[in-house]
């Protein structure tokens, strides 16, 4: 698997794990503008209840999916990679 | 996207949704969030005579999301209104690992819509970089950086033979600018209308989005393809500015609306105190209370 990209595989439960470089996941991966990313471990839950859950204000973020940008609304599955936009700050 | 989840339709078209108007609870695509953004800003000017045949006006041009947006739709909209020149103006303010970036967006920007641009310096004018500025200690950064930039922009517009000077603030600066103002009790600043003449006839400050929420700023860049990412003001965190993005961010999101609730109310609060001030009943306006004239006393004879 090239650095950098993601392959799933279903496990026992029915939901996807990924692996990457060496580590397995199994819930949703939030990427950031800054590099980082972190995980949301529970389960399918609108873009706003996953921000909020990380301490996130989802009017001031805008969230995309696979590319593509979503409302706060749209439902998010365990297996979905999104990323994170801030944009409320300063300058 | 994952098998089971749920993407919202255009409450207009059944496209995909990229946002929900959480004040209406409707949905909008990208085509149509643009078409609204750009409507809205029309009417803003238009309601407001913000802009008027002839106008040449100064756009001060960060490099950022909401100025870059404001020249974009500016272009668009300004032909109509008949004889308007736009000019960009952006202040290098002297920024070490923030301003290059925001620059270059700048200069690309202004030459993507073909419109001319100026760059002035701290390092003229005043004399020194924020960063240096900021060494030698005394004020805050943004007190600093907003006393210095405002004059930049000011005398940038000045000689450009400039008739109105147009900012990137949005609903939610407004709106933080209203709190910020309450917060430390400032009531000329409070009760001063978000749009007004210049005095003396000179060049007036107009905002073209101040009713425009910045997320939805920020989505039209980035459905019209002008939105970067670039770095954040290293001074940022340090203003109050700061603390009231985050009273105003969290009320928008408990109570949906808040924004342009506080900015409606603030400016109906300065149309009320401009009524009172010009009856003469006994209330002395902020200005002149500053400058020492005391109210009447009502148990004097006259």
């Amino acid at each position: 698997m090239a650095a950098g990209r993601w392959d799933g595989e279903l496990n026992d439960t029915g939901t996807f794990k990924h692996r990457a470089a060496g580590w397995i996941r199994e819930g949703m991966r939030i990427r950031f503008q800054d590099g980082t990313a972190r995980e949301y471990d529970g389960g399918p839950a609108t873009a706003s209840d996953v921000l909020a859950a990380i301490g996130l204000n989802p009017s001031a973020v805008i969230v995309s999916r696979d590319g593509m940008v979503i409302p706060e609304d749209a439902t998010l599955g365990r297996d979905d990679e999104i990323r994170v936009i801030r944009v409320s700050h300063g300058g | 996207m994952a098998s089971g989840t749920r993407a919202p339709a255009c409450s207009r078209c059944g496209e995909a949704a990229i946002y929900l108007d959480r004040t209406t609870g409707k949905h909008l695509c990208g085509d149509h969030l643009v078409r609204d953004v750009g409507e809205r800003v029309g009417l803003t000017i238009r309601g407001y005579r913000l802009i008027r045949p002839g106008d040449r006006i100064a756009v001060a041009l960060s490099g950022g999301k909401d100025s870059t947006a404001l020249l974009h739709l500016l272009s668009g909209i300004a032909p109509g209104i008949g004889d308007v020149t736009l000019t960009a103006v952006t202040v290098d303010e002297g920024i070490a690992g923030y301003r290059d970036a925001t620059l270059h967006a700048a200069r690309e920007t202004a030459a993507a819509l073909g419109i001319g641009h100026r760059v002035v310096s701290f390092r003229d004018t005043p004399g020194s970089t924020l960063d240096a500025m900021v060494a030698a200690g005394g004020e805050r950064p943004c007190s600093l950086c907003g006393i210095h930039r405002r004059r930049a922009l000011g005398e940038a517009a000045a000689a450009l033979g400039a008739t109105a000077l147009a900012t990137g603030h949005n609903l939610n600066d407004e709106a933080q600018t209203v709190v910020m103002n309450a917060l430390r009790g400032d009531l000329p600043r409070f009760t001063r209308p978000p749009v007004r003449e210049a005095p003396g006839g000179g060049i007036r400050r107009i905002k073209p989005l101040f009713r425009i929420p910045e997320k939805e700023i920020a989505l039209y860049g980035i459905v019209t393809g002008i939105f970067r990412e670039l770095p954040e003001c290293p001074y940022a965190g340090t203003a109050l500015r700061s603390e009231a993005r985050r009273v105003v961010d969290r009320l928008e999101q408990l109570h949906p609306g808040s924004l342009a609730r506080i900015v409606s109310g603030q400016e109906e609060v300065a149309a009320s105190w401009g009524r009172i001030a010009a009856s003469g009943d006994g209330i002395i306006p902020p200005e002149e209370a500053r400058a020492g004239r005391k109210p009447r006393d009502p148990f004097s004879p006259a």
